[in-house]
């Protein structure tokens, strides 16, 4: 676990409100849970991977198919934040600070490395930096 | 040096963000107030007459950009559209739909795709009177979001534009077009003035990375000579000469010294260091980093420098990475003991009412996983 939020992980963008980071932990032989944690600036807002259609584009995660291991049931994310949207007319989930997502897998061999994309957009009360697709790469040994 | 960065993101200390956030200051934007706009393009003209073919220089218009995710875009529409029929005659309104997409995906759909999103989007804002103005949506080509936005190295939407004299004259958040266009309706608005106080900030802006690349020029030469006793020198003209980027010297005399010199010469320029404050910061992560086979006395040294840092022990990381220190020294009761202060430091901060969110509960059961692991070390060290 010491290491496990090693690799900072950013784009090009000068603006920079959240940052990605990643880690793995084996529970057995065979499975292991994945996290991906963004640290999110002060006043910034993360949204929930169950935002509906018409507000604010949810946190989203696609892994790749791998022979070396298969996913075990959907994301996980911590309870989020819930308020009325005026604006969109809706409830709209978020996290602020900080939020872990997990993803368990299971493993086919001792060690496996993940791969895939997530994308995920920011907004504060004034404003919101567009939608941005990242790639990860999560080794798990 | 990009490394500070990272340095920073691993111990998170706030002193660092500051340096950093003054280093990556660089102007990348080719579209500037005061040039000619870009074309107006779109791939439909949402609603609004009459339609708009190209910007008239004898017009004043104010260009706002937006998207159907975007809470402030949204909220900002009515306060829009009163300023659009305040001016009405005098200024035009364009909302601009962008980046309806993921921005930079490889696979991601065209913008014309989400059309009828936006256009579903508009009518049922102009229904309830929140949005009155003329509205257009970003062709494929996305040539609004690249050619005006990214041009002008704008991030983040709402975004408005106002255009006076065939020429960009402002460029901000629309929350402030109120003043802006009451100056602008009048005549008064100083674009000039404008463009010189922007002018200014970037000329010193300038002016710091030319001392910055003058100050690396005066010892890069005897250092690609590998005359080490010249290069040594030379950085302590390049610091007497540019202060403000002693540290950046710093670190590269730091790197001199450990590769070329002995643990005795690092030593004591680390001690030397240490006297101000935030070089000795650097010092205890130049020390942290380097995974290189360290004197037993700098490791020594690192870990009193450390303690150091946080005198009052209230900050979680420093706790994490002396202990981290101390078991390199081979102190492994002590790096337990460090490792559980951290784990009590962050939960403490995490109860706190001042919580910042930037630790999380595994970052906690990780230090507590440490101890445990170095607490193992410390018994088995007792056994032999």
């Amino acid at each position: 676990m010491a290491s496990l939020m090693i690799g900072i992980v950013g784009s090009a963008q000068i603006l920079k409100p959240v940052k990605w980071s990643y880690g793995a932990k084996k529970v057995s032989e065979t499975e292991a849970i994945v996290f991906l944690r963004a640290t999110i600036d002060s006043g910034w807002h993360v949204y929930s991977q169950h935002v509906k259609e018409g507000g604010p584009i949810p946190t989203n995660f696609t892994f790749d198919k791998s022979a070396d291991y298969s996913l075990d049931g959907k994301t996980v994310e911590p309870r989020p934040t819930t308020r009325m949207e005026k604006v969109f007319g809706m409830n709209v989930s978020y996290f602020e600070r900080s939020v872990i997502f997990q993803q368990k897998v299971k493993l086919k061999k001792g060690s496996a490395t993940v791969t895939g994309k997530l994308g995920y957009m920011t907004c504060n009360d004034k404003e919101c930096l567009p939608p941005d697709d990242i790639k990860f790469s999560i080794p798990i040994n | 040096m990009r490394r500070v960065p990272t340095l920073v993101a691993c111990l998170g200390l706030a002193l660092f963000v500051n340096i950093t956030l003054s280093l990556k200051a660089q102007d990348t934007a080719t579209l500037h107030i005061g040039d000619v706009p870009p074309p107006i393009r779109y791939s439909k003209w949402i609603q609004g007459s009459p339609k708009i073919l190209s910007l008239d220089p004898n017009k004043v218009y104010v260009v706002e950009f937006w998207a159907t995710w975007c809470g402030p875009c949204v909220q900002a529409m009515p306060h829009l559209s009163g300023l659009s029929k305040k001016y009405a005659g005098r200024i035009t309104f364009v909302g601009v739909d962008v980046w309806e997409n993921s921005h930079d995906a490889d696979d991601k759909r065209p913008q014309e795709t989400y059309l009828p999103k936006v256009v579903q989007f508009v009518q049922g804002q102009e229904k309830l009177g929140r949005l009155t103005y003329n509205v257009v949506a970003d062709n494929n080509a996305e040539d609004m979001g690249k050619n005006w936005l990214k041009a002008a190295g704008i991030e983040g939407i709402p975004s408005s534009f106002v255009i006076q004299n065939g020429k960009i004259a402002w460029i901000g958040h629309p929350y402030y077009l109120d003043s802006i266009l009451t100056s602008v309706n009048a005549g008064k608005f100083d674009v000039e003035g404008t463009v010189k106080k922007i002018n200014g900030e970037k000329q010193k802006r300038l002016k710091m990375d030319a001392q910055l690349a003058e100050g690396q020029g005066l010892y890069k030469g005897a250092v690609d000579a590998k005359d080490y006793d010249k290069a040594l020198v030379l950085i302590d003209t390049a610091v007497a000469r540019y202060p403000n980027y002693s540290y950046r010297f710093a670190e590269d005399k730091w790197k001199i010294l450990r590769e070329h010199y002995g643990d005795d010469q690092v030593l004591a320029y680390g001690q030397a260091l240490e006297k101000d404050h935030l070089l000795g910061q650097l010092v205890v992560i130049w020390l942290y980093m380097d995974k290189e086979p360290q004197a037993q006395r700098s490791k020594e040294f690192a870990i009193e420098a450390c303690k150091r840092m946080d005198p009052n022990g209230v900050n979680y990381r420093v706790w994490n990475y002396l202990a981290d220190l101390q078991a390199r020294a081979g102190h492994y009761s002590d790096a337990a003991a460090s490792a559980r202060k951290a784990a009590e430091v962050a939960k403490a901060d995490m109860d706190g009412k001042n919580f910042n969110g930037d630790v999380t509960q595994m970052d906690i059961d990780g230090f507590i996983e440490k101890a445990a692991g170095y607490q193992k070390k410390a018994d088995e060290e007792q056994h032999k």
